[in-house]
């Protein structure tokens, strides 16, 4: 007993000089009992409401077993991967423990590479939102010294697009064109979140049926806008080609309308759609199609 | 340098901008009704557009060989007398005047629609274009075939010849010696050969006999005016005929010896 005692501890004492950390100890009690969100960790990140981030902590790769990683989140839920539909339920979830404050401590055990990797999902606008992580090794040592890695988390707004038109000039059939849904600036921290996002939308006609075989370049009625932003007088869009729109019967005019149905972020945050008619914030758009005149002959008197 | 490749492109563009004109449309359209006109005279055309509008549209007009009027007496330009573009009126009509008084022998006036959204038919396309085309006919002329003939005062109905040039009907108008005037209207097929000059083109104007004349007598029978299709036309030479009526000769008396 004693000597396997002396045993870990030698290991230990190898494993932080290896790390090239002087500050050692085996693990007793909770470290994170220690934890201050500023002062413990000092990265910062931004990340958008309800968007999904994986989180990865390479681990001490001198080490002969893999190490248990500790991860530690406020305002949010762990989910299993990066669409973040499945939150993992505390209460059936080994490891994982809900420690009543606001805040969840999974315990994982080191991959293959040494590496725990998480899921977050951000789902709180909670300014004292953070991630962090501590390693413990297979002999229960840590870096009692500096033992946390992670980020402090801004929650930002919501990615936000809409039309900026409720309805465009009439066009004539056969005519062609494009529409243009407003976007949010590529530039800035919260662009990095932003983009590529994705924006379904539909399309209906005038008896407001949907127009699958449609009229719209794009029938699938998603746009991944990953490229092809444009900008004009500081504004951000997405231009839709519509292609020609023809009247079905040349005696009558024809109307399509457009309805932003939602947007994807590119951590699978969903977004809003304006509709703010003030701003020139719009959630769908009309366009008319007039038919074309259907001259009689001329005659003489 | 550079300059001398943007004249090129732009050479390039204009003929090529100018040969897809010409293939665009070829107008006037032989699908176009044919009419003829007389020189000079002013006819209405009336364009029905799309009765499915909701608004009247605008009518784009142009002409060949004659003028764009807005109205009948020919007094008011309609554009600039070429080209006109004018607002439907109720029931997407839309009517204006041509004289046609260029001399040339034929033209034709065609007009487009253009919706009130400001829709048109692309210009591809043949019968975006209605319209009429003419054959332009001299103004009329009259004429008698003779100036004068000899007549006895026993000849029974008989006829003077006029000749009438230009498009039938004609509304001819003549005095004879100092009686009111007569109009007449005559339409093409009263029209002959009265002088085989391989026309048809002259009338009889039948005048009765000269019963009770009982001695030599003129009678001047003048032509006063000649108009076809709603334009006064010029009297040529002879514009009168004076009819000689000689009393017959007293009866011989025999005499036996």
């Amino acid at each position: 007993m004693k000597t396997k005692f002396y045993q870990i501890v030698l290991l230990c004492i190898a494993f932080v000089g290896m790390a090239g950390v002087v500050s050692a100890q085996t693990l007793t009690g909770d470290p994170y009992d220690t934890f201050n969100r500023t002062s413990s960790i000092t990265q910062k990140a931004n990340v958008t409401l309800n968007s999904v981030r994986q989180y990865t902590i390479p681990g001490d790769a001198t080490v002969a077993s893999a190490s248990t990683f500790v991860w530690k989140i406020k305002g949010g839920a762990f989910v299993t991967d990066a669409g973040g539909a499945t939150i993992l339920d505390p209460a059936a979830t080994s490891g994982l423990t809900d420690n009543g404050d606001g805040t969840l401590t999974y315990t994982l055990l080191g991959d293959a590479s040494k590496e725990s990797s998480v899921f977050v999902k951000w789902s709180s606008a909670d300014v004292t939102s953070y991630v962090a992580v501590y390693e413990e090794t297979a002999f229960g040592c840590y870096n009692s010294a500096d033992p946390f890695r992670g980020f402090q988390i801004s929650v930002t707004d919501q990615l936000e697009i809409w039309l900026a038109d409720a309805a465009q000039a009439d066009i004539c059939s056969g005519d062609e064109g494009t529409v243009r849904i407003e976007l949010p600036a590529t530039t800035g921290d919260a662009a990095a979140n932003y983009y590529p996002m994705t924006i379904n939308y539909t399309v209906t006609d005038k008896n407001g049926d949907a127009v699958t075989d449609s009229p719209f370049s794009l029938e699938l009625k998603t746009i991944d806008v990953e490229k092809g932003v444009d900008t004009e007088d500081g504004r951000y869009f997405y231009t839709i080609s519509r292609g020609v729109l023809a009247v079905a019967d040349v005696t009558v005019d024809d109307f399509y309308t457009i309805t932003l149905e939602g947007v994807v972020d590119a951590f699978k945050a969903d977004g809003t759609i304006g509709n703010d008619a003030a701003n020139n914030k719009y959630p769908s758009h009309r366009i008319d199609v007039r038919h074309l005149p259907q001259t009689k002959q001329m005659v003489q008197n | 340098m550079k300059k001398f490749f943007q004249h090129i492109i732009l050479l390039i563009l204009a003929l090529t901008g100018a040969g897809w004109e010409a293939y665009a449309q070829t107008l006037p359209d032989d699908s176009w009704t044919l009419v003829q006109v007389s020189e000079n005279s002013v006819h209405s055309y009336t364009v029905t557009g799309d009765i499915n509008m909701a608004l009247p549209s605008e009518f784009v007009w142009v002409v060949n060989g004659g003028t764009l009027y807005t109205d009948a007496t020919a007094l008011t330009l309609a554009g600039n007398g070429t080209t006109a573009q004018v607002n439907g009126v109720a029931g997407n009509k839309s009517t204006l005047f041509v004289k046609w008084d260029d001399g040339t022998g034929a033209g034709y006036v065609y007009a487009y629609e253009i919706s009130s959204f400001g829709c048109q038919q692309p210009i591809t396309l043949q019968s975006k274009y209605t319209g009429v085309q003419v054959n332009k006919v001299a103004e009329a002329t009259a004429r008698f075939l003779k100036e004068a003939r000899d007549y006895c005062t026993d000849d029974g109905e008989t006829y003077l010849g006029i000749e009438l040039k230009g498009l039938a009907p004609f509304n001819l108008t003549y005095k004879m010696g100092s009686d009111p005037a007569v109009s007449l209207t005559i339409e093409q097929t009263e029209l002959m050969d009265l002088d085989a000059d391989g026309d048809t083109d002259d009338y009889k104007l039948i005048v009765p006999g000269w019963a009770g004349i009982t001695e030599q007598t003129n009678i001047v029978f003048m032509i006063e005016t000649i108009s076809s299709d709603g334009t006064t036309g010029t009297i040529g030479s002879f514009g009168s005929h004076t009819v000689r009526i000689h009393p017959l000769p007293d009866k011989p008396v025999i005499t036996i010896k």
